[in-house]
């Protein structure tokens, strides 16, 4: 044990302080990509920015593991790779967080105007910095202990690129020691630890989130504000980076034993099974997703901030929920609920509900309420305008809703340590089938199961949003948009 | 049909801290009615209420209550951030909204609007007067029975906002539609309103006829609502007003009921003038038994008075 905690604690330092530089790194990035580029009036362009968080990270993991086997004489270049998928995925939940966040309540103007008193005392500097923070640095320390908290966080990747225990990871250490049947009391103390170190790194977002009360229409952070010089380059290249390693070059490399692996599926009779497997896996994603959506806009709603604590265990990251859940439920007064799809549900709610509580927020900073009643209004009419309204409804509210349950349902859906800790005995998820056989080299059948695991919600969600659209096509009299 | 639109009984609606509506009891009739209050009053919180946006936390909102066969779209609105579309042009925004039988009417709003140039712009490509003039521009385009505007043509060009009043005006004429809308502006709740809802701290102040207000306000500050107002108590009356005028008791007079005179008979002396274009500030001085009392008036005159000039006070 002792051995054991001192190894791990070198772990849980390396992991800290790739946290830091990558979300520091990735937080600079951010804030180059948004300026001046009003994201929220361009939902395209902040689709493309945003690409890393829709590719699971299970498949990322497994695509750069070959690449990772072939570099194993050189640990750095392992540690590098992977510190630059972090960052792509970073710089991605970064820019998000700038997205939501309130207006700088300190303007350029404001800090021009504290520069102009000309006593440089003690005072004016002590003014000069709490000014900062309140106004253009606060944005980007929120965004960067965001990023902090991801990189930290980050498992399926790491666990899948591990060759010669690099990269180091704190959470593929301690869920590995889990697996290899260390005491549930050793895990739950690292654990904690893990916990405690993520409480640190969230200080910077408890201090700077209570600064100000700027509105969503406060004056833009001056480090936000930007000219045009970058305004093609820079996103150009970050979205040029990220489809190159997240589409074109595992479609390159492995496209064809995909297809390879379909016909295989096909021929074994093994492609309906996978279908119905994928498709199971998918209802208690989907189930939890809602939920914790429906429980998300319940807190955004609460007018006292304390309910925000709620969030908190999620934002510890999913190996400190499945952990804790697993602990709970051993409990004598919980036993009973073992092996039961409760504690998986749980567990995957409680780790969904920060990201459904970021996810409502961007819903609702994105498009105001006033556009929405704009539309809702125009249903009272009969006919043509009636049909219109009802279109646009349709486009400014339900549209956006699926899309933020598709995209919570993928997250919940892909992730592995909550799924394979919590899951009762008799239900085996795709994802921890994929995460199993991944460890095992490279197969035809893999590659394909992997594809449809990817393909087969997309195409679920896609379809459920024709049906909507027919539905309210068919409700308006066939005349809609 | 009702005389009433709307029937508020004991609205609330709560804010983060204060309430931002706090036991509102209301009537509003067909016609045009203003809302004005200060900043934070609960203009826009109102409004909200009435377009169905917002709902009360407490209380009942009846409304609003139109003809039984009316097939006209019962509300629309032009919100405070225009509520627009950011994926649909201009002329996509009046096409939208406006009723089958008046398909051809985004033209002649555009024009009106000076639009026309823009009408192929998204939103987002938009000055924040043009986004204003769109968000009224499409309240009109829907032609509905009653049409609310949170402080319609905000950050326009104050030198043709009467134009595109005017097309608020002979909208509302021609489609025979109720208006409520909120301001800022003394001017435009004067002359655009005929009934006037006062706010202040999410209270309803005062509630009646924008004439009355206007030329009897009962107290200094629900005056203050409309504009400039001189107030005398019944004090100020007996020094300043008489014998000039038989009044007694406390009354408000607008800059335009008072006139300064020059007349070396007077019985006041000018103690200072200030010309502010559309107002004059003149300070008087008037001294009796021994006491020397001062008090500002504001005139409409464009005349300069001189300081130690002896005038005269005019009712008109």
């Amino acid at each position: 044990m002792i051995g054991s905690l001192s190894a791990f604690h070198s772990v849980l330092f390396w992991s800290v302080c790739r946290a830091i530089i990558v979300s520091g790194l990735g937080v600079v990035l951010a804030v180059w990509l948004w300026r001046g580029r009003r994201l929220s009036e361009r939902p395209a362009l902040m689709g493309m920015l945003l690409l890393p968080l829709f590719i699971p990270d299970l498949p990322v993991g497994y695509m750069w593991r070959l690449t990772a086997m072939k570099l194993t004489q050189s640990e750095l270049m392992i540690e590098v790779l992977y510190a630059g998928l972090l960052l792509c995925r970073a710089t991605a939940i970064q820019l998000l967080v700038l997205l939501i966040l309130p207006g700088s309540s300190a303007s350029s103007e404001a800090l021009h105007s504290w520069k102009l008193q000309p006593a440089r005392d003690l005072k004016w500097w002590r003014g000069w910095c709490r000014l900062w923070i309140a106004g253009p640095l606060k944005a980007p320390v929120v965004a960067w202990t965001v990023g902090m908290l991801a990189c930290f966080q980050e498992f399926e990747i790491a666990a899948l690129m591990q060759v010669d225990d690099y990269p180091v990871s704190w959470t593929v250490w301690l869920f590995d020691a889990q697996g290899k049947g260390e005491v549930l009391n050793h895990c739950l103390s690292w654990m904690l630890q893990g916990a405690g170190t993520q409480i640190v790194l969230l200080l910077p977002l408890l201090l700077f989130s209570g600064r100000s009360q700027a509105d969503s229409q406060g004056a833009e952070s001056q480090l936000l504000q930007g000219n045009g010089s970058a305004a093609i380059v820079l996103p150009s290249l970050f979205i040029g980076v990220n489809v190159l390693l997240s589409i074109v070059r595992p479609v390159w490399l492995h496209g064809e034993s995909a297809v390879r692996g379909l016909q295989l599926l096909w021929r074994t009779g093994a492609f309906q099974e996978t279908v119905a497997q994928i498709l199971h896996s998918l209802v208690p994603s989907l189930l939890s997703a809602l939920l914790a959506l429906q429980i998300a806009r319940v807190l955004e709603r609460c007018r006292s901030r304390f309910w925000l604590v709620a969030l908190c265990p999620g934002l510890c990251g999913a190996l400190f929920v499945s952990l804790s859940l697993l602990a709970l439920f051993q409990l004598p007064a919980f036993t009973w609920l073992w092996d039961t799809w409760i504690p998986m549900t749980v567990g995957q709610v409680v780790y969904a509900l920060p990201r459904a509580w970021l996810l409502i927020l961007v819903l609702r900073v994105t498009r105001p309420a006033s556009q929405i009643q704009s539309a809702v209004m125009l249903t009272g009419g009969s006919g043509t305008r009636g049909s219109q309204g009802r279109s646009l409804l349709w486009r400014l509210g339900s549209l956006r809703w699926l899309l933020a349950t598709a995209l919570l349902t993928h997250w919940c859906f892909w992730d592995v340590t909550v799924i394979s800790t919590l899951r009762p005995v008799y239900f085996e998820p795709v994802v921890t089938r994929l995460y199993d056989e991944m460890h095992y080299g490279h197969v035809d059948s893999l590659m394909a199961r992997a594809f449809l695991a990817i393909m087969i919600p997309v195409g679920v969600f896609a379809l459920m949003a024709i049906v909507w659209q027919r539905s309210v096509r068919f409700v308006s009299g066939g005349s809609g948009e | 049909m009702s005389d009433e639109l709307w029937k508020l009984a004991s609205v609330r609606l709560r804010g983060d801290s204060v309430d931002r509506l706090a036991d509102v009891s209301l009537s509003i009739g067909h016609g045009v009615t203003a809302i004005v209050g200060f900043s934070g009053a609960g203009k826009t919180s109102l409004l909200n209420v009435l377009a169905g946006m917002d709902t009360p936390d407490a209380g009942t909102v009846d409304g609003p209550l139109l003809q039984a066969g009316d097939a006209r779209l019962p509300v629309y609105w032009s919100p405070q951030d225009g509520g627009l579309w950011p994926h649909l042009s201009v002329r996509e925004h009046l096409e939208v909204v406006q009723p089958e039988d008046f398909a051809n009417s985004a033209d002649k709003l555009l024009a009106d609007f000076d639009l026309a140039e823009r009408a192929n712009a998204l939103p987002g490509q938009m000055s924040r007067g043009e986004l204003s003039r769109l968000g009224v521009a499409r309240c009109l385009a829907a032609r509905p029975a009653v049409m609310l505007m949170d402080e319609p043509l905000a950050h326009t060009d104050p030198a043709r906002r009467p134009a595109w009043w005017q097309a608020i005006r002979n909208a509302v004429r021609a489609t025979e539609c109720s208006l409520v809308f909120s301001t800022h502006e003394p001017e435009a709740a004067v002359a655009e309103s005929t009934s006037i809802v006062c706010l202040e701290n999410g209270t309803v102040v005062f509630k009646g006829a924008t004439r009355d207000l206007y030329h009897q306000p009962p107290t200094l500050e629900l005056g203050q609502f409309l504009g400039a107002v001189n107030w005398f108590d019944e004090e100020a009356t007996a020094i300043w007003l008489n014998p000039a005028a038989e009044l007694s008791g406390p009354v408000g007079l607008r800059p335009e009921r008072l006139e300064i005179i020059p007349d070396e008979g007077g019985q006041f002396t000018v103690s200072s003038f200030r010309f502010f274009g559309s107002f004059a500030e003149t300070t008087l001085n008037f001294t009796c038994d021994s006491t020397t009392h001062e008090r500002t008036i504001l005139t409409r005159q464009c005349e300069e008075l001189c300081p130690l000039q002896r005038v005269r006070l005019n009712l008109k």
